[in-house]
Formats: structure tokens, sequence, C-alpha cells
């Protein structure tokens, strides 16, 4: 006897949530990584720096990254689940790993192998990835570009520091 | 000298957005306002390049 094919069962979507974590994990992990790296040069090396008048208070760098990379994550996952028709998600999540990854990179080439000067080189790579991960994520969602602004803003920023520290130690 | 042309700048960013603002109010023209918005994001990046490099100036 024959039956009519059955519909196939839908397929349990990954949930979304998962994802979500993953992406935050990720991040997270960056910061735990370079914060590793950064840590033990605070009282010694980095200390003894000649820093602008507008250098933050060491306390804040924390915090602030937290929530950077909080809402980086966010951006991510909002273009990974994004649609399935949708194009240019794969360049725009590839630009994200290239920042994310240089991100890394810089608190290496600072704290970890304190060549100031190499580390402005790699800031201001950081800087350009950011903001072409921007331009390729606000294409496919406002939000997501949104959620990188205050990083974007936090790095200019840093760019500066890290110019005016290599001027004042150089 | 950073510090003149980041007023001059900032005067440029807030003068083409209350044009835009009064362009909006009037009921004129969306592409007119197209125009506006883009050159306020234009001049809006450049006041925040004159005041980064203000900043890096005063570090010494």
């Amino acid at each position: 006897m024959t039956h009519p094919a059955a519909p196939p069962a839908p397929v349990p979507p990954f949930p979304r949530f998962a994802i979500l974590a993953l992406f935050v994990l990720a991040c997270l992990g960056v910061g735990f990584l370079g914060a590793a790296v950064t840590r033990p040069e605070i009282a010694g090396w980095y200390a003894a720096l000649d820093k602008p008048w507008f250098q933050p208070p060491n306390w804040l760098f924390g915090p602030v990254w937290t929530v950077l990379y909080l809402m980086m994550a966010v951006a991510a996952w909002r273009i990974a689940v994004l649609p399935g028709a949708v194009g240019g998600r794969a360049p725009a999540l590839a630009l994200f790993a290239v920042q994310l990854a240089l991100n890394l990179t810089w608190s290496f080439v600072f704290f970890g192998a304190h060549r100031i000067g190499w580390a402005v080189v790699v800031i201001l790579a950081l800087w350009l990835a950011i903001f072409a991960t921007l331009l390729a994520f606000v294409r496919l969602d406002r939000v997501a570009g949104v959620l990188l602004l205050p990083y974007i803003a936090w790095v200019t920023f840093a760019s500066v520091l890290n110019l005016a520290i290599l001027r004042l130690n150089g | 000298m950073s510090n003149v042309a980041l007023v001059v700048a900032m005067l440029a960013v807030a003068g083409v957005l209350l044009l835009g603002l009064i362009n909006m109010a009037r009921g004129g023209s969306p592409e007119t306002s197209q125009k506006l918005m883009r050159w306020r994001v234009w001049l809006q990046f450049i006041a925040v390049a004159i005041a980064m490099l203000a900043l890096f100036m005063s570090s010494r």
C-alpha cells in the first residue's frame, strides 16, 4: 500500500540563543585573553610610562570593554541570524572576525611586547577594520551597525591615547 | 590653532543640522533633506577628526 509522502518534519532551527552565546563567548574570550596579557603590566611597565592629561583612570577600561564586547557580540549575532536569503552576510562576518583578531593583537603588541609604535599601526588597522565591518553591518541591519558605533568611538579615542603615549615616551 | 578649527567645524555641523531641521519643518523637498544630512555626516566626521587632533596636540 502506498501512502502519500509525508511532509518532512520541520528541522528545528539551531536555537538563536545558542548562536548568541557563541558570539558572546568569542568576544568576551578575546577580552579575557587581552586582560591576561594586560594585567601583569599595569603596575610596573605601564605605570612608569608618561601619560597625557586625558588618560582615563585604569578602573574604567574593564567595564567599558566588557560593554563594548557584549555590544559587538549582539551586532554579529543579529547579522548571523538574518533570514537565509540575505546576501553579503559571510563577508560582513569575515570582516568582524578580522577586527576581533586585530583587537586581540593590539593587547599583545602594546602590553605583551611593549611596542608602542607598532601598537599604533595595529590600532589604526583595527580602526579601519571596525569601520569596514560597520559599513557592511549597517547595510544588512541598521541596529547591528548602530551597536558598533560606541566601539569605533572608543577605538578612535584609544588611538589618540596610544599616539599620545608614543609621543610622550618615544 | 586646532581649537579654532574645532569651533569652526562644530559651528558648521550645527548650522547644517539647523538648515536640515528648518527644511524638514517647512516640509521642504526630501532631496534637500538628504543632501543636508550627507553634508552633516561629513562635517561631523571632520569635526571629530579635528577634535582628536586637538586632543593629541594637547598631550605634551
